[in-house]
C-alpha cells in the first residue's frame, strides 16, 4: 500500500496521473491501517520481539508519521506530503519484514516497563518532529520557488500557510512527546544503573536537540519568529534528532 | 446513422461574423429546422466562440444542404455575403462529426484549451434540444458519448489543471501562499479593468473581504459598491497594507506606489504574516527591490504572463494524451454504429427462429394429449434449444470485426432473411 501510494503520488506530482495525489492519500490511509494491524500482531509472535530493536523503532516512527499524516491530510490540502511520507513508511515496513526472523526476543528483559514507555513515546516524538522537519523542508522549497517566480516546480506541495500550520502543530505535540521521552529515558537509566543521568553521547545529544526545539518554540510562540526561520529550525532540529537517534544506535 | 455537424468557430470566422450568428433561444429555430423534414434530430450550440448544429439527417447530402440553407436563411437572415459564409463553414459527416463533437466537449477545440465552460454550454444546448423534442434517442446517444469522452479527458489528463488566464494565475499563486482565501483580506489599489478581472477571479475562489483605495475616491466607491467592499483614500495605504493579505495594484503614475521602505515598515507590523502582491500596473507600482524582503511575494505582469505561458505549454502536452482518448471514444462510436447495422438482422433471425419454434411446438401439442405441466416443460425445452443454437452465431454477429459484413451476408443467405431497407438503423439506446 505504501509503495503504491508513493507511485501514485509520484505520478500525480509528474502530472502523468492527475488523480494520483488524491488516490495516494487514501492508499496511505489503507497502508497505515494494515501497518497498525501488523504492529499489533507482533504481540502474538512467539517469542515477541524486543521493542528496543532499531528496525522496530523505525517501524513505530514510520507508523506515527503515516497515521499523523493521514490525520493532517483529512483537514487540509496536504496531499503532496505523501510523496515524502510513503517511501519512509515503505522502507520501515520492508526492513521489519526482512529482519523479523533475526530479531531478539523481548521476553524477560529487565525494566521492560520503562524501556517500552520510553521507546513508544520517543517514537511518537521522532515521528511528529519528523513531520515538522518534512513540512519545514517542503516550506523552504515552496518558498524558494514562489520567490523565484517559478511556482510550477513545487506546485504539488501544499500552500505555505498550510505547511506552516502543520509544521507548528507537529512541532508542539512532537516536542511534548520528546520531553516525556527524555523523562522516561531518565527513569529507565535510573532503573538500570541506579542513577538518573550519565554522560553518554546519546544523553548529551538528546539534551542539545531538546534545547534547539525549546528555542524554536520560544522564538515562535513568544517572539514572533518568522515562518521561514521556523522552517529552517524545524528542518535542522530534525537532522540533529536523527543524528541523536541513529548515532546512538551506531555507537551501541 | 447520417450524423452531420455544420458550423463556424473562432478559427474559421471573425468575431463580427460569429456575432451575427449568435443564437439566444435555440428552441424555435430547432422546431423550424425539424419542420423541413430533412433533419430528424438536432442540437444547436451557440457560444461566443462557435455556432454549430449537430444533426441526424435522412440522407447526408440533403441534410447538409438543408443545414447550410437553414444557417443562412434562418439563423442570420440579414447576412448577405454567402461567399464569406461558405468559406467560414465546416461540415463533418459520420465519424468525423462525432470526433469533432468529442473534441469540442473535451475543450481541445476551444480557444483556451482546457477551459471548463464549454462542457456546461454543450450540456445546456443538449438539454434545450431535449426539452424541445429535437434531440431523441440517436443524437442523445452520441451526446452521451461526447460527455463520457470529456469526462475521461478531464480525469485522465492534466488538461484543466493549470490556469492560463492572468487573473486565474493570480489566484493559483495566492493559493500557493495561503491555505484558503475566504478568511483573507484583499486590498485593491486602483480601479481599472485588470483589477476588476483579477478581483472577479479571486472572489470566485472564495475571497470575502475587499477594500478599494484610489486617488479618486468616487471611482473607488463605485468599484467598492459592485464588490460589496469598502472605499478608502490612498493616504491610508500603509495601514491598509498592514491589515491586508493580498494586494492588487494597478494605478497610473510614474512613481511606484509601494516603495521598498514602505513595504519594510508594513512587514514589520505584520508579525511575520506573508503578504502577496499582484502588481499589474504598467509602469510597475511596486519597487522590484521589494522582492528581497522576507514574507513578501510580488508578481508583476511579466511574471504572471510567464506562469500563464508555462501552463499553456504544459496543457499542449496534455492535448496529445487527450487526442488518444478521443480516438478510443471514436472507436467505441464506430463499434456502436457497426453494431446498430446488425440489430435488424439479429431481430429478424430471432423472430424467424421463434416463429418456427412456436409452429412446431403447436403442431406437437395438438397431436399429443399433454397436461399443462408437460406442455410448459416442452415449451421450456424448445426455448432452451433455440437459445443455445442461436447463442454462438449471435455472439459472433455482435462482435465487431473485419469480417462483419461477410458474416451479415452469410447469415442472410443461410437463414433466408430479408435485409432491411436502410442498412443502418437505430434502436433506442435505452432499450439496449
Amino acid at each position: 500500500m505504501y509503495l503504491v501510494a508513493f507511485l501514485s503520488c509520484t505520478l500525480g506530482v509528474l502530472q502523468l496521473f492527475p488523480r494520483g495525489l488524491q488516490l495516494s492519500a487514501w492508499l496511505l490511509g489503507a497502508g497505515s491501517f494494515f501497518h497498525t494491524l501488523s504492529l499489533y500482531s507482533l504481540h502474538y509472535r512467539d517469542p515477541a520481539p524486543s521493542l528496543e530493536e532499531p528496525v522496530l523503532v523505525f517501524s513505530l516512527v514510520a507508523w506515527v508519521v503515516s497515521v499523523a499524516s493521514c490525520l493532517f491530510l483529512a483537514r487540509g490540502r496536504l496531499a503532496g506530503l505523501v510523496v515524502l511520507v510513503s517511501p519512509i513508511a515503505f522502507s520501515a515496513v520492508s526492513l521489519v519484514i526482512i529482519r523479523l526472523p533475526m530479531l531478539e526476543s523481548g521476553e524477560g528483559a529487565p525494566h521492560a516497563g520503562w524501556s517500552h514507555l520510553h521507546v513508544l513515546i520517543s517514537s511518537a516524538g521522532i515521528g511528529l518532529l519528523g513531520i515538522s522537519g518534512l513540512a519545514g523542508a517542503l516550506y523552504l522549497w515552496r518558498h524558494r520557488d514562489l520567490k523565484k517566480k517559478n511556482p510550477h516546480i513545487s506546485s504539488f506541495a501544499p500552500s505555505l500557510e498550510a505547511l506552516e500550520k502543520l509544521g507548528l502543530l507537529a512541532l508542539c505535540v512532537g516536542f511534548l512527546c520528546m520531553t516525556f521521552g527524555v523523562l522516561t529515558g531518565l527513569f529507565w537509566t535510573q532503573a538500570v544503573s541506579g542513577k538518573f543521568w550519565s554522560y553518554t553521547e546519546h544523553g548529551l545529544a538528546t539534551i542539545f536537540t531538546w534545547v534547539i526545539y525549546v528555542s524554536l518554540l520560544v522564538g515562535r510562540l513568544g517572539m514572533s519568529m518568522s515562518s521561514l526561520k521556523l522552517s529552517i529550525g524545524s528542518f535542522v532540529g530534525f537532522l540533529f534528532l536523527l543524528l541523536t537517534w541513529l548515532g546512538s544506535e551506531v555507537i551501541r | 446513422m447520417n450524423l452531420l455537424l455544420l458550423g463556424i468557430n473562432h478559427r474559421t470566422a471573425s468575431l463580427e461574423l460569429r456575432e451575427k450568428f449568435a443564437v439566444d433561444d435555440p428552441k424555435p429555430l430547432l422546431e423550424k429546422l425539424l419542420r423541413t423534414g430533412d433533419i430528424l434530430e438536432a442540437v444547436l450550440l451557440s457560444t461566443c466562440n462557435r455556432v454549430e448544429i449537430c444533426a441526424v439527417a435522412e440522407t447526408m447530402e440533403v441534410g447538409e444542404l438543408s443545414l447550410r440553407s437553414f444557417f443562412g436563411r434562418s439563423i442570420a437572415p440579414d447576412h448577405n455575403s454567402f461567399t464569406e459564409l461558405d468559406e467560414a463553414f465546416y461540415c463533418y459527416r459520420g465519424e468525423e462529426a462525432a470526433r469533432h463533437l468529442f473534441r469540442v466537449a473535451s475543450s481541445i477545440d476551444s480557444m483556451v484549451v482546457g477551459e471548463p465552460q464549454i462542457l456546461g454550454q454543450l450540456k445546456e444546448a443538449y438539454r434545450e434540444a431535449g426539452t424541445s423534442g429535437a434531440c431523441r434517442s440517436k443524437l442523445s446517444r452520441v451526446y452521451q458519448m461526447a460527455f463520457s469522452a470529456a469526462k475521461r479527458v478531464r480525469n485522465e489528463t492534466g488538461i484543466a489543471l493549470r490556469p492560463v488566464s492572468v487573473a486565474k494565475v493570480a489566484v493559483e499563486l495566492a493559493l500557493g501562499v495561503f491555505e484558503r482565501l475566504d478568511d483573507k483580506t484583499a486590498l485593491l489599489v486602483g480601479a481599472g479593468d485588470m483589477i476588476d478581472l483579477a478581483l472577479q477571479a479571486l472572489r470566485s475562489s472564495g475571497l470575502s473581504q475587499v477594500r478599494v483605495a484610489n486617488r479618486t475616491k468616487g471611482r473607488a466607491e463605485e468599484l467598492a459598491s459592485r464588490f460589496n467592499a469598502t472605499a478608502h483614500d490612498l493616504k491610508e495605504l500603509e495601514v491598509l497594507a498592514t491589515t491586508s493579505d493580498i494586494i492588487l495594484v494597478s494605478i497610473a503614475g510614474k512613481e511606484p506606489v509601494f516603495c521598498e521602505s514602505l513595504l519594510r515598515k508594513v512587514l514589520i507590523n505584520r508579525d511575520g504574516r506573508p503578504l502577496f502582491i499582484i502588481d499589474i500596473g504598467v509602469p510597475r507600482n511596486v519597487e522590484s527591490s521589494a522582492d528581497d524582503l522576507e514574507n513578501l511575494f510580488r508578481y508583476d505582469m511579466d511574471d504572471l504572463a510567464a506562469v500563464a505561458e508555462h501552463n499553456e505549454m504544459e496543457r499542449r502536452g496534455e492535448v496529445e494524451i487527450a487526442e488518444r482518448i478521443i480516438e478510443q471514444e471514436v472507436t467505441k462510436f464506430r463499434e456502436w454504429i457497426s453494431a446498430q447495422g446488425f440489430v435488424p438482422i439479429i431481430q429478424s433471425l430471432r423472430s424467424r427462429a421463434e416463429s418456427i419454434r412456436q409452429k412446431e411446438l403447436n403442431r406437437y401439442l395438438n397431436r399429443m394429449a399433454l397436461d399443462p405441466q408437460q406442455a410448459a416443460q416442452a415449451d421450456a425445452l424448445t426455448k432452451g434449444l433455440v437459445n443455445k443454437l442461436l447463442h454462438e452465431p449471435l455472439s459472433k454477429l455482435r462482435a465487431p470485426g473485419e469480417d462483419s459484413e461477410d458474416l451479415l451476408r452469410a447469415t442472410e443467405l443461410l437463414f433466408a432473411l430479408d435485409r432491411p431497407a436502410t442498412k443502418i438503423s437505430f434502436s433506442d439506446p435505452e432499450e439496449e
